[in-house]
C-alpha cells in the first residue's frame, strides 16, 4: 500500500513536470517490482489523452433548464387549448392573473474561459456562447404581464 | 566469527537463469511495444542482461532487475526511433488497441464521477496544456491544492472502471 502511494507520487511528480513517468527511476523500480503497475500507468496515460476538450455539462443543470422550459410551454398550451379541463383553462385565463404576453428563460453557465447561455422564449430554445471568466451558473426568468383591462377597477 | 552483511554484490560464476524470466519479460514488452518489435526487444534485453550480469546482486530477485532492464531497453529503443526520422515505427502507438469513441465515452463517464474542481484541473492541465500555476491563479487556489486535486483525479482515472 505504502509502495503504491510512493509509485503514484512519483508518477504525479513526473506528470506535473510534463516528464515521461516511465523514464523516472522510482517509477521504473515500482513497475519492476510489480509489473501490474504498468497497466495502471498505461490506463492513466491512455485516458488522459482522451479527455474531452470541454467537460460534459452537469445533468442537473440540463434537467433544470428543461424543466423550466417545459413548465412555461405547458402553461401556454393550456391557455390556448379549447379542450383543456375547465378549471385549468379558467386558471390560466383568469383575468386576475393577467396575461403573459412574452417570456424569456435564460440559463447562464460561466466556465473558466467561456460563458454559455441557453435562452428559452416563445420562439424556441437557442444556445449562445461567449468568452468570460469565473465559474458560476445563473438562471433568470423574465415575463411581461399585462393586467386584463376588464379587471381594472 | 560472526558473519557480516557486506554491501558488495555477491559475484557468482553461475550464469543468470534467464530462461524462466522470459515469459514475464515478453508480457511486459508486449504492453509497451507493438507485437512485431517484441522479439527484437527481448533479444536486446537478454544481451544487455548478460553484458551486465556481473553487476547483478544475487541477494536480490532476478525478475525485477530484468524488468527494469527491459524498461530501459524499451526507452532507449523509443528514443532511437524518435531520433531517426526514417524509423518506420516512429509514430506507431503502443500495443494497446485504440477503441476510439468507445474509450472516449468511458473517459467522459469517469470524468463525470470526479468532483468539479478535480475535473476542471485535469482537463485544463492535460487537455489544454495549462500549467499548475495558471490553473491555480485562474481558480483562485494555492498551487499545492491544485496539485492535490490533479493527483486525486489521476489516481481515480487510472483505477476506476467506467
Amino acid at each position: 500500500m505504502k509502495h503504491d502511494e510512493l509509485f503514484w507520487q512519483r508518477v504525479n511528480v513526473a506528470l506535473d513536470e510534463r516528464r515521461d513517468p516511465l523514464a523516472d527511476d522510482g517509477v521504473q523500480n515500482a513497475i519492476a517490482e510489480r509489473p501490474e503497475r504498468l497497466d495502471e500507468l498505461q490506463r492513466l496515460t491512455s485516458r488522459v489523452t482522451r479527455l474531452p476538450a470541454r467537460p460534459r455539462r452537469s445533468r442537473a443543470w440540463l434537467l433544470a433548464a428543461a424543466l423550466a422550459a417545459a413548465c412555461i410551454v405547458a402553461a401556454l398550451r393550456i391557455r390556448s387549448r379549447d379542450d383543456a379541463p375547465p378549471e385549468l383553462h379558467a386558471l390560466a385565463s383568469s383575468p386576475s392573473l393577467g396575461e403573459v404576453i412574452d417570456f424569456e428563460l435564460t440559463v447562464t453557465t460561466d466556465r473558466s474561459d467561456e460563458r454559455s447561455r441557453v435562452v428559452v422564449d416563445r420562439h424556441g430554445v437557442r444556445n449562445e456562447r461567449e468568452s468570460s471568466l469565473g465559474s458560476r451558473a445563473l438562471s433568470t426568468l423574465t415575463t411581461q404581464v399585462v393586467r386584463s383591462q376588464g379587471n381594472t377597477p | 566469527m560472526s558473519s557480516r552483511v557486506t554491501k558488495e554484490p555477491r559475484r557468482s560464476a553461475e550464469p543468470l537463469d534467464l530462461e524462466a524470466e522470459l515469459p514475464a519479460l515478453r508480457t511486459l514488452l508486449g504492453k509497451l511495444a507493438p507485437a512485431r518489435e517484441v522479439d527484437d526487444l527481448l533479444q536486446e534485453v537478454v544481451a544487455r542482461a548478460l553484458r551486465y550480469a556481473k553487476t547483478f546482486d544475487e541477494r536480490r530477485e532476478l525478475g525485477p532487475w530484468l524488468a527494469k532492464t527491459a524498461l530501459n531497453v524499451f526507452l532507449d529503443h523509443r528514443r532511437r526511433v524518435a531520433r531517426d526520422p526514417r524509423g518506420e515505427v516512429a509514430e506507431e502507438p503502443v500495443a494497446e488497441p485504440d477503441r476510439g469513441p468507445e474509450e472516449r465515452e468511458a473517459v467522459a463517464q469517469l470524468l463525470a464521477k470526479l468532483a468539479p474542481v478535480e475535473r476542471e484541473a485535469l482537463v485544463r492541465f492535460h487537455q489544454r496544456g495549462e500549467s499548475v500555476r495558471e490553473i491555480a491563479k485562474s481558480l483562485g487556489l494555492p498551487e499545492g491544492t491544485v496539485k492535490s486535486h490533479l493527483h486525486r483525479a489521476r489516481k481515480r482515472l487510472a483505477e476506476e472502471q467506467p
